[in-house]
Formats: C-alpha cells, sequence, structure tokens
C-alpha cells in the first residue's frame, strides 16, 4: 500500500508548514504574514487541482495511485494512512478553495495577525488531515485537534458573546467525539487488535453485522449501538436537531472567515463522517435507522426554516438556513439510492460555496455597518436601500441567495432535485413535507433581502461604500463556481459517482 | 614501602581539613576551597585503589572526571558568589539563608 | 428530417448569450447592449419564424415533432441505472408557441426601446428581458417536465428582477416577493408532482409520460392514498394555478405591475402566465387520466367571473388589465377543464397578442401623461378622458385590441373565445356538473366587454377630466419604436389571421377538404400514438412521419350520427349567439353609463356597498393571506419556534446541562471541602505541623549548619556499624 505520490502528503503537511513560516516571521511584519498565508493557501488549493486532474474517475474505492501508508504507533497498530476517493476528493477541492478565498478575506483582522493565520491555517491543515485519513485513530485525531484553533478563533477573534459561544462549541462537539472514542476503541477491540484494527477501509463492509454485545444484564446489537454512537458523534457535527444549538451561537460570534469555514467546511465534516465512517461499518445499522435519519433530517429542514424566519440578526438567519439545507443533505443519506447520495455529496460542495458566499457577503456589509441587525431591537430598521447604496455588493448578493434557495441554474437546485428524486419512492410524506422547506426556504431569504435591500436608502447607511477590488476578487470564484456546478454538474458528479455507487451498492446488500 | 593505607591517611587528612574548613568558615569562597579539598580527597582514592587494588585504567579516568568537575564547579560557584556579592556586598554564608521560612 | 440542432438552438441560445454578453458590458455600454438585446431577439424570432413555416404551411403541416436528446449527467454505477437526460421537442404546438413568443417579444423590445429610453437603468432592463425570453423560449422547447420546471423557476426570478425593477419603491420589494413567493407555492407542488411521475414513469420527459399513461402504468400506482395519476396531476396543476394567477393563488398578478409596464406586457402576455396554460395544455392527457377536468373547469370558471368581477371597480389602467389577464387565463383553464384543448390554445395565441398590444398602448398612454407636480407618470383613468384626439395610433390600436377582447366578432377574442364557451356549454349540457363553469364563463363574457369598454370610454372618450395634465400632453406624432408595434399587434387582433377565414371555412386542405389551420395543427396528445416510442441516440434527427391524422381529430362532428353531429353544431351556434349577444350587452351598458351618462354607476354602487367594497379590496384575499395566514399564523409560529429553540430548549436543556454540574461539582466541592480536606488533610496537616515547630529551628537555611548535620549523622551512623 505503500504509494509512489506523496501528493496527499504535500497536501496534508502544507498548511502546517505555513503555521511553521508564519511563527518564525516576526509578529510585526504583519503584511509578511498576510503574504505567506494566502501563497500557502494558493498552493494547497493548486495542489487540489492537481489532484482533481490526476484522479480517476473510473476507480471506486481509494485511489491507489495516492495512497500513502507507515506504521505510526506501532504497539496499538496506529498506521499513518492517507487516500482518496470520490467522496473524499469534493470535500477537499472545497476545503483547498475556500481557505484560499477566506485567507483574502482576513485580510482586515488586526488583532494579533500573526496568531490568527498561524491558527487559521493550523485549521486548515487539521480539517485536510480529517478528509485524506484512513486511519481511525488518524482520522480521531485530526477531528479532535480541529477543535483547537477554532476555539482560539471564536474566542480570541470572536465577538461581544465569544467565549461562551467558543466554550459551547468545543464542549459540544468533544462531548460527540467521546461517543465516537468509545465506538473506536470498541471496534479496535471486536476487530481483535489486528494489524487492520484502526484501517477504516478494513474495517468497512459490515463484518459486525451479526455481533453481539452484553451489557448491563441485556444483550445489544454491536453494530446498533455503535451506530447510534458514532451518530451522535457526527450528527453534533452536521448538526442534525436536537443538537444544532451551538451553530448559532458559534456563527454570529466567530469572525467572518471562521463562520465561513464552519458552515462550508466543518459541518461537512460530519456528513463525511457518514459516508466515511458510520454508514460504511454499520451497514446494516444505518439502513435500520434510515427512517430515524430521514425524519431527523426532515425536522432540521423545517424546523431550520422556521427559526432563520423568525430571526432578526442576518447572521443568525443565514446559520439557521445552514441547519435546514444541511437537513436536506440528511434526506439524501437516508435515501440510500445513488439519486439522493448523489445529491446528499453535491449539495455538500454546493452548500459550501452558497453559504460561503451568504457568510462572506455578511462579512463584507458588517465591516461597514459594524452591526448586523436587519431589524434593531428597538424595531427601526438596521438596513435599508441597499440595492441602491450598493450595486455590486446587491448582484452578488442575489447570486448567493438564489443559489442558496435553490434556484435552477444555480448549483443548489440540482443537488436537491437529487435529494427528492432519491428520496421519493421511499418516503412520500417526508418529501411532501420536506418540500415545505424550499417554499420557507425562499420565503426566509427574500423577506430579509426585501427589508434590507429595496426602499429609500436609510441615514445610516448613506455612507457604505461599494465593494472594493479585493472583495470582488475573492467572491468571483465563488460566484463562478455556484454557476457553472448550476448548469454542468458533471465535474463534480462525475468524480464522486462511482465512489457514491460503491456505497450505495453495500448499502442495498442489507 | 608505600602501601595503600599511606595514600588513604592522606585522603582521610584532605578531607577532614576539608570538612572543617567547610564548617568554620564564614567567607563562601574558603568553603568553595574546603570542597575543593575533599574532592581532591576523592580523586587521590580513586587512583589509589585503582593502582593498588585491580591495576586498570577506570580509576585514573574518574579522577580526570572529578578534576573536570571540580572546575566546572567552582566556576558555577564562584558565579553565584559574584551575583551573590553584587545583591548583597558580602561573602559572608550567613547571609544566604534566605532559603528558611 | 434534415431539421439539425443548429436550427432549433439559436432561438433560445441567442437571447441567453445576448443576456450573457450584456450582463458583463451594460454597465459602460448601454446602447450596444440594447442592440444586442434587440437584434438577439430578433433574430431568435428569425429562426423560430422558419420553424413555424415549416410546421404549419410547409412540409409538415401535420402531426410531426423533432425530438432531440442529450445527456446531461449520468450517475449510473454498476447495476443502479440513473440518467438525466434534457432535450428539445418540437411539435405543432411548440411551433406555434414560438412564433408568437419571439414574435410578442420582439415587439415588445421595440417598443421598451421607447418606453425606457429615460430610465436611469435603461440597459439593465434589457438584460432581464432577454433572460425571460431565453426562458420563456426554453420552456417551451423543452422535452421533459424537469427542465419545464428548471426554465419555469428561471422566469420566476426573472419576473422577480423585474417587478422589483424599481427598487427605490418600498413596493416594488413587495409586490415582486409577493410574485415570487405565491408562484413559488405553485412551483413546489409542480415539483411533487415531477417527483410523482419520475417514481412510475423513470423520466418525466413528455412523450415518457404520453406512453406509460397509454400503457396504463399509472393505474395502480398510488402516492399517499391517492390515485397517482390524480395526484400527479393535481400537483402539476396547482403549478399552473401559481404561474397562470388561478385562483386562489391570483393575487400576486395585480401586484406584478409594479414593473415597468413593458415588462407587465411580457409577463402577462407572451411569457409567464402562459407558461402556466401551456404546461396544462401539455399535461392534459394526465389531467384526463386523472379525472381532474371538472376540478380544472371549475378553477377556470371561478377566476374568469371573479377576476372580472374585481376589474370592474378598479380605477387604475394596468390594474384593470392585470385583471383582465387573470379573467382571461381563467378561460384557458376552463377550456382545457371543458376538454377544448385546440381552443384553449388558440385562446392563448389570441390572449398573448391582444393583450400585449393593451400593456404597451397602456404604456404609450401612461408614459405620456407626466404629471408636472410630482414627477411621476399617471394611471389614474380618473384623471384622463378624451384622449383620442391627442394619441390616435394608440387609441387605434387599443380598441382593435379592446374589441378582440370583449368577444366582437371578426376578432380573434371572439374566435377563440366563443369556442371555448361552446364548448364548455355543450358539457354543461351534456352533464351537470359543468354548468356553473359554463354560466360563470358567459357571465364573464359580459363583465368583460363592460370593463374593458369601460376603460375604453374612462381613457379615450369624453371630457378630459384633469384639465392641467391633458394639456400637457403632446401630440402623438408617429415614431417607429413606438407606434409600429402596437399597430401591427392589432392588425393580428383580426379573427381572420387565426379562423383562416372570414367565414370560419379555413384555407388548409386535408383529404381534400378546406380546414383552419389551427384545428388542423392542435390536437389533443393521442396517447396511445407513443405506446411505442423509442428515443433516437442524440443526432439522429427525430421525426415521426406515420401517424396519419384521423379526420376526427379536428373535427368535432365526425363520425358522428347525423343527429348527434346536428346537435353539437346546433349548441355551437347557441353559443356563439349568446357571446355575441353577450358582448354587445356588455359594451352597450358601458356605453350608457360613461358615454351617454343615462345610467350612474354610482346609484349601482350605493345599491351594493358591501359588494363594492369586497371587489375593491379583491374580496379580501390579500388580507387574508397576509393578515391572517402570514401575519397571524407564519411569522408567531416561526417566532415560538425561534423562543423554544433559543430561548427555552438552548437556554434549559443545553446550558441547563451546567447548572446539574454544577450541583454535581457543589457538592463535590463541599465533600471535598469538609470531609476530604479539612478533617483527612488537614488533620494530617495540623500533625505535621507540630513536627515543623521542632524541625523549622533546624531549618536555619544556614548551610553550615546542614553539614554539621550531615557530618554527624554520618558518624554516628558509621558508629553504630
Amino acid at each position: 500500500m505503500h504509494g509512489s505520490s506523496h501528493l496527499l502528503n504535500w497536501i496534508l503537511w502544507m498548511p502546517f508548514i505555513g503555521v511553521l513560516g508564519n511563527l518564525i516571521i516576526p509578529s510585526k511584519k504583519a503584511n509578511a504574514i498576510r503574504w505567506w498565508s494566502l501563497i500557502n493557501t494558493a498552493i494547497t488549493f493548486i495542489l487540489t487541482l492537481v489532484l482533481y486532474k490526476q484522479f480517476d474517475t473510473s476507480v471506486a474505492g481509494m485511489q491507489e495511485a495516492f495512497n500513502f501508508s507507515i506504521p505510526w504507533i506501532k504497539q496499538f497498530n496506529i498506521f499513518y494512512t492517507v487516500g482518496v476517493d470520490g467522496i473524499s476528493l469534493p470535500m477537499i477541492l472545497l476545503t483547498g478553495l475556500l481557505f484560499f478565498i477566506c485567507i483574502l478575506s482576513s485580510w482586515t483582522v488586526e488583532k494579533s495577525v500573526k496568531g490568527y493565520f498561524a491558527l487559521f491555517l493550523f485549521l486548515q491543515g487539521s480539517v485536510m488531515g480529517v478528509f485524506l485519513s484512513l486511519d481511525f485513530f488518524l482520522f480521531y485525531v485530526f477531528w479532535e485537534v480541529m477543535l483547537i484553533p477554532m476555539f482560539f478563533l471564536i474566542g480570541i477573534w470572536g465577538g461581544e458573546n465569544r467565549e461562551y459561544a467558543a466554550v459551547k462549541f468545543f464542549l459540544y462537539t468533544f462531548f460527540g467525539s467521546i461517543l465516537m472514542l468509545v465506538g473506536m476503541v470498541a471496534l479496535y477491540y471486536a476487530k481483535g487488535k489486528g494489524v487492520d484494527a484502526f484501517n477504516i477501509l478494513a474495517l468497512s463492509g459490515g463484518h459486525f453485522t451479526d455481533l453481539k454485545l452484553s451489557m448491563f444484564g441485556t444483550e445489544f446489537s454491536f453494530s446498533k449501538l455503535f451506530f447510534v454512537f458514532m451518530f451522535i458523534g457526527f450528527a453534533i457535527k452536521v448538526p442534525v436537531f436536537p443538537f444544532h444549538t451551538w451553530l448559532p451561537h458559534a456563527h454570529v460570534q466567530a469572525p467572518t472567515a471562521v463562520s465561513v469555514i464552519l458552515a462550508g467546511v466543518l459541518l461537512k465534516m460530519g456528513t463525511y463522517g457518514f459516508l466515511r465512517i458510520a454508514y460504511p461499518i454499520f451497514p446494516a445499522a444505518s439502513v435500520h435507522f434510515a427512517d430515524c435519519i430521514a425524519w431527523l433530517g426532515l425536522i432540521n429542514v423545517i424546523y431550520g426554516a422556521f427559526c432563520a424566519m423568525a430571526q432578526t440578526d442576518v447572521k443568525k438567519l443565514v446559520a439557521y438556513s445552514s441547519v435546514s439545507h444541511m437537513g436536506f443533505v440528511m434526506l439524501g443519506l437516508a435515501a440510500m439510492t445513488i439519486q439522493g447520495m448523489n445529491g446528499a455529496v453535491l449539495q455538500m460542495f454546493n452548500h459550501g460555496t452558497s453559504t460561503a458566499m451568504m457568510f462572506l457577503l455578511i462579512g463584507i456589509l458588517y465591516e461597514r455597518s459594524h452591526h448586523r441587525w436587519i431589524v434593531r431591537p428597538d424595531g427601526s430598521k438596521g438596513f435599508g436601500g441597499l440595492y441602491t447604496q450598493l450595486p455590486k455588493f446587491s448582484i452578488v448578493f442575489i447570486i448567493a441567495m438564489f443559489a442558496s434557495m435553490g434556484l435552477p441554474g444555480l448549483s443548489g437546485f440540482i443537488s436537491e432535485a437529487l435529494i427528492f428524486l432519491g428520496i421519493y419512492e421511499k418516503y412520500t410524506t417526508i418529501t411532501v413535507l420536506a418540500l415545505l422547506g424550499l417554499l420557507l426556504g425562499a420565503a426566509y431569504l427574500l423577506w430579509m433581502f426585501k427589508r434590507m435591500f429595496f426602499g429609500d436608502v436609510i441615514e445610516e447607511c448613506k455612507s457604505y461604500t461599494d465593494m472594493n477590488k479585493r472583495e470582488i476578487a475573492y467572491m468571483l470564484p465563488l460566484c463562478v463556481a455556484v454557476i457553472v456546478f448550476g448548469i454542468y454538474p458533471s465535474p463534480i458528479l462525475n468524480i464522486m459517482k462511482a465512489s457514491v455507487g460503491k456505497l450505495v451498492t453495500l448499502l442495498g446488500t442489507y | 614501602m608505600i602501601t595503600l593505607s599511606s595514600y588513604l591517611m592522606i585522603s582521610l587528612a584532605l578531607f577532614l581539613s576539608g570538612l572543617v574548613v567547610m564548617i568554620s568558615r564564614k567567607n563562601i569562597i574558603a568553603i568553595l576551597l574546603g570542597i575543593e579539598l575533599i574532592l581532591n580527597a576523592a580523586a587521590l582514592n580513586f587512583v589509589a585503589y585503582t593502582r593498588f587494588v585491580n591495576d586498570n585504567i577506570e580509576g585514573h579516568i574518574m579522577s580526570l572526571f572529578i578534576i573536570v568537575i571540580a572546575a566546572a564547579e567552582a566556576a558555577v560557584g564562584l558565579g553565584i558568589v559574584i551575583r551573590f556579592f553584587q545583591m548583597r556586598e558580602s561573602i559572608h554564608i550567613d547571609d544566604a539563608a534566605q532559603l528558611q521560612s | 428530417m434534415d431539421y439539425t440542432i443548429w436550427a432549433i438552438a439559436p432561438i433560445v441560445l441567442l437571447p441567453f448569450f445576448a443576456f450573457v454578453i450584456n450582463a458583463f458590458i451594460v454597465k459602460k455600454f448601454t446602447k450596444l447592449a440594447v442592440t444586442i438585446s434587440c437584434a438577439a431577439i430578433l433574430g431568435s424570432f428569425g429562426f423560430a419564424s422558419k420553424v413555424f413555416s415549416d410546421f404549419v404551411f410547409g412540409k409538415y403541416a401535420e402531426d410531426y415533432h423533432i425530438h432531440k436528446v442529450f445527456n446531461w449527467f449520468d450517475l449510473s454505477y454498476g447495476s443502479q441505472i440513473f440518467k438525466l437526460d434534457m432535450g428539445i421537442y418540437i411539435d405543432n404546438m411548440t411551433a406555434v408557441m414560438l412564433f408568437m413568443v419571439t414574435g410578442v417579444a420582439s415587439l415588445i423590445h421595440i417598443f421598451s426601446t421607447y418606453y425606457m429610453a429615460e430610465d436611469k437603468r435603461f440597459g439593465r432592463f434589457f438584460v432581464y428581458m432577454s433572460l425571460f425570453t431565453s426562458a420563456m423560449l426554453g420552456l417551451v422547447l423543452s422535452d421533459n417536465l424537469l427542465s419545464v420546471f428548471i426554465f419555469w423557476e428561471l422566469m420566476g426570478f426573472c419576473s422577480y428582477s423585474l417587478i422589483g425593477f424599481y427598487y427605490e419603491k418600498e413596493g416594488a420589494g413587495n409586490a415582486s416577493m409577493k410574485a415570487f413567493m405565491t408562484t413559488r407555492i405553485g412551483d413546489v407542488f409542480f415539483l411533487l408532482g415531477i417527483l410523482a411521475i419520475w417514481s412510475v414513469v423513470g423520466n418525466v420527459t413528455f412523450v415518457d409520460i404520453y406512453r406509460a399513461i397509454s400503457d396504463g402504468s399509472f393505474n395502480g400506482a398510488f402516492a399517499l392514498g391517492i390515485p397517482l395519476a390524480t395526484f400527479a396531476g393535481f400537483s402539476i396543476f396547482m403549478g399552473t394555478i401559481g404561474k397562470s394567477a388561478q385562483f386562489p393563488l391570483q393575487v400576486w398578478l395585480p401586484d406584478a405591475m409594479f414593473g415597468p409596464t413593458p415588462c407587465s406586457a411580457l409577463i402577462h402576455a407572451a411569457t409567464m402566465v402562459a407558461a402556466g396554460v401551456y404546461l396544462s395544455l401539455r399535461m392534459y392527457p394526465l389531467m384526463d387520466a386523472g379525472n381532474l377536468t371538472t376540478l380544472i373547469a371549475y378553477i377556470g370558471g371561478i377566476t374568469a367571473f371573479g377576476a372580472a368581477t374585481i376589474a370592474l371597480v378598479q380605477t387604475d389602467i394596468k390594474a384593470v388589465l392585470a385583471y383582465s389577464t387573470i379573467s382571461q387565463l381563467g378561460y384557458m383553464v376552463l377550456g382545457v377543464g371543458v376538454g377544448s384543448y385546440n381552443a384553449a390554445f388558440m385562446h392563448l395565441i389570441t390572449h398573448a397578442v391582444f393583450k400585449a398590444c393593451l400593456f404597451l398602448s397602456a404604456g404609450s398612454v401612461i408614459h405620456s401623461l407626466h404629471d408636472h407636480h410630482t414627477h411621476e407618470h399617471v394611471q389614474d383613468m380618473p384623471r384622463m378622458g378624451g384622449l383620442r384626439k391627442k394619441m390616435p395610433y394608440t387609441f387605434w390600436a387599443m380598441m382593435f385590441c379592446t374589441l378582440a377582447i370583449a368577444g366582437v366578432p371578426f376578432f380573434s377574442g371572439f374566435v377563440s373565445k366563443d369556442r371555448i364557451l361552446g364548448d364548455a356549454l355543450i358539457m354543461g349540457i351534456a352533464s351537470k356538473s359543468y354548468i356553473i363553469p359554463a354560466l360563470l364563463g358567459f357571465a364573464g363574457a359580459l363583465l368583460t366587454a363592460f370593463y374593458m369598454f369601460r376603460m375604453m370610454f374612462l381613457t379615450f372618450f369624453g371630457e378630459p377630466r384633469d384639465k392641467d395634465l391633458y394639456d400637457h400632453t403632446k401630440k402623438e406624432t408617429f415614431s417607429l419604436n413606438r407606434n409600429f408595434p402596437l399597430l401591427l399587434l392589432s392588425v393580428f387582433t383580426l379573427g381572420v389571421f387565426f379562423s383562416g377565414s372570414l367565414t370560419g371555412q379555413g384555407f388548409v386542405k386535408v383529404a381534400g377538404e378546406r380546414y383552419e389551420w389551427f384545428k388542423v395543427l392542435i390536437t389533443k396528445p393521442k396517447v396511445e400514438k407513443f405506446a411505442s416510442y423509442e428515443r433516437q441516440p442524440w443526432g439522429n434527427t427525430d421525426i415521426k412521419s406515420n401517424f396519419q391524422l384521423s379526420k376526427a381529430e379536428y373535427d368535432p362532428t365526425y363520425g358522428l350520427p347525423a343527429k348527434e353531429a346536428h346537435h353539437v353544431h346546433h349548441w355551437h351556434l347557441v353559443g356563439a349567439l349568446i357571446s355575441i349577444f353577450i358582448a354587445f350587452t356588455g359594451i352597450f351598458i358601458a356605453y350608457m353609463m360613461y358615454i351617454k351618462k343615462a345610467w350612474n354607476p354610482g346609484r349601482w354602487v350605493s345599491m351594493f356597498t358591501r359588494w363594492y367594497r369586497a371587489l375593491q379590496n379583491k374580496y379580501y384575499f390579500d388580507d387574508f393571506y397576509i393578515g391572517g395566514i402570514i401575519k397571524k399564523g407564519l411569522l408567531p409560529l416561526n417566532n415560538l419556534l425561534a423562543y423554544i429553540d433559543m430561548g427555552l430548549y438552548d437556554r434549559y436543556a443545553v446550558d441547563g446541562w451546567e447548572k446539574v454540574n454544577r450541583a454535581f461539582f457543589t457538592v463535590a466541592k463541599w465533600f471535598d471541602n469538609i470531609v476530604v480536606d479539612t478533617v483527612a488533610v488537614d488533620g494530617t496537616g495540623a500533625s505535621v505541623r507540630l513536627f515543623n515547630v521542632v524541625l523549622r529551628m533546624v531549618q536555619s537555611g544556614k548551610i553550615q549548619l546542614y553539614f554539621m548535620i550531615i557530618v554527624f549523622t554520618l558518624v554516628g551512623f558509621i558508629w553504630t556499624l
């Protein structure tokens, strides 16, 4: 399994090289730090594109050409194994792109620049690690390590209530991680502590379907019990109702770029966990709990949309919209058909781009207004007439908004349509109710848009300046991605369809 | 006839005089000197034993080590004395009783 | 046959590329952008004309169709197959639609160069127009419901942008959002219908749906306990209700006039609302199979009549036209419901022509009337009057169209509407359940004639009621981009273009007899024809020429016994006479009220005050939807849920863990302090302290004392040895 290519290693460790560089550059040279980080993320992004170019779309499993494995802790059979397949590649591309863009958008951060960029690159490295790891232990390590930079990024550079949000985020996710850790250890013993006891690929395939476990005098099904453990661990990250309440706090308090990463990449780690770990390792239990996942997804869609409509803080509104949109991913995962699953993975990617646009735009607006009220607590308008005042901004906002609500021609539509096509036959009632989510999704976004952008320019908004060149530069790639993948989704679908098809085939046998 | 016990007697004399100096003198430098004497006594013992008991080179090496350690120790000790003098303008040993709670 | 893709694709691609190019250059090169848009739509019109003439006059003048498919994406893996194909489907109906849409849109584009010239967002308007038109053309060319849905939604977006075009106005924001949301309700149902059909057919191509209907795939299929054909048909019809502004989702269309007038013309005539009816015509076999025709007829009848009554009391010239659009769409839907397929589609076309003309004429009037005090254009009819002399061209164009919509013989509206009403009458006589829609249809026709002439009389006849405004209005001189579209459209309101000849004999020869071209070309989709249909792979032109039309398909009396044929003819004739009578009655009432002033409309108003108020408030639909459902139902629900989420769930259930933990660690702390620390640990400490006192004396810090102790200890130790 000792592959010849070190590409994945480069992708994984490039951000850490960036962290080292940032630590070496004296903190007074803020611009040098910014440029170094930008170049570093650019290189990572280019490397991910190279990976995309060399990717063999006909292979369903891991791409042998890129696999890399060496022993890490031999005594416990822990390996450093990285690999890529069609499910992880879209996420890797998304990570590469969004971090590059976020560095550009963080140009205006002034508070201890060195620490900020170092932590940011550290975050990128650990996120990449999660998407690339094929060793469960390595996966877990990166999963946990990722919390550290997040905690500090929210807790130091966040809004006024940042400590509360950071601690909440940390504890919530940590709670899930612990359940996952239990599952991981259980699997390690179930597999007999052998050479491949932590190897995700070796664990997958439903080896534990008939295993029983005796606990508290009752007999449990091993796979069902630990599927639930894993489910909770990943569901907190997604976040699935009722584990979602960290999200609004974290989003509202986090600085712009961190919100973007949080919504754009970190939420996908949860659903990626389902696709990489929970589903392949416990296929029978996944099929058994599919109804439950579908209903939770439905609750996410509807409940998130309803809550979003009541928000007066625009960032909170978009945060709840993420809850709603991730519900669609859950629905697609529950479908377990190729349409639904492909739709879910595509929705992960598309939601990453569209919601990143929304958060970046809100960040741009916040830099001008220093508040985010659609309606202030005293009932007066927070914004008004932005369409007149900021024409370029408004056009990009419209693209982002309509992509987010799934307008055909923009990226959200195809994934949502695929998810619905996948789920309809199995869960007709849920589909009918989930379609309500589409309606509500349009409602809260348009209502927000109407209140902020139409009408006369209110006094306070008259001093706002339109987007500058840097801001346009980093919005442009996302606009292009949203439009191009809305019209022609094949570049993304082609890379994922074999891997997703393989997973669906596996699930289909139970 | 010079036997092992002759060496040991000299060594003992050196050790005792070093001990007396260490206990009785109040000057820190003198105490350092006393320590040197004790170390020399030990070194002499090493050489004597290796010469008379089993005729090999290990004791010599050990005494060389002791010389080096003694030099290093003197350097550190004198450094501490200088810092101490700068602080207290004194090298009286009873002035260095701050460790007492 | 020899149709290549490059003869068809430009129809939709030209406006689309115009949109793409203009989106980038419009800021700097407004004039160029406008030129590109107009050139693109005219070019598209050229290609569409070729298709139209080929299908109608030329080689294909029977039941041919072109079907080209390409693969959009393919997710198949192993035994699991999932392919999504997109394609182009052209039959006679498509050809006529293409011609109508491109033609009307071209004229609207030309008119817009006059109407919008002084607007500060002149160029941007054309950007949206190009996208709008290309979306509609894409919809018409689609071969499957999913791509119809895609373009359908795109049109929703365009209408959102155009209705909200004057975004400085608060009202524009409300109107555009209302339009988008209301149609979105229908769209969501439409998507549901697509999903339902997909589950049975495995595809949503029209021909495959027809085939599935013919081979009985829908039989025995259920969704949520409802027969699937009914479920899917109803869902798709909900799409029509939303897009074509039928009862009860009609509320958005009147508000759509917040946009610039030419965009209203485009929405009301050629694109948006036509799409809804077009869809239900395409899906007629499904709705028939789902036994939905009665429901459709009722919806159509109610809309046709209800909207007409509201139009009676409107004073805004565009509002009258907006309600007349809803009413006329009601007729089309009624036509679908009573199985008058051909006439419903014909009314779609004739209505597109005269309604485009009416809106453009209204635009021409509004644009000329400029209030010098408020610097706004005037739309209120009470401030108009006597404008006939000021703008003769507009007047005559509008007059022709009004005659057409009122159903005066020899005009297009008569030809199409009369046929719908005639069929409704026959259906009503044949089956009791259709009586009410038929009666509503006739009553609506009366009202239509009345309110349209009321509008004409108030605008163009009589004495000017706002003298100041009238005097400031310039006399209309003929200008190409203002008057040419109006006059050309008004010419095409003549019935002869649609019925073929003045006497209805027609000029298309089939099997030795002369028929009207419309009747020959547009026939109900015969699902049996598609039973053995096989799609050709991409690149192969796919024209089926082997369907010989039976005469029964365009001659309703063919094959019937002489008595029944007479019966049908008889009732058609009765229907025609009734509608002629009704039209003239309506015109007469309007004449007596507004020209002769013999009858005072105020008396009617005071007689039916409550009804009058209900009409002015549009039957309180807006109050019910916005004030009732949204403000009283949806928003409190949202706030409640948000409160439960953050205020209760997060605060108590999630953060409550902190309290629980705090309680735990308070107990733990107490135990730790009292039991462990004070008793056990500090107890030990106290005993140690005793030694401490002794040891303190030893711990002098004097190093020589320590030496002494070491030495004595050693000596003592050695001593004991």
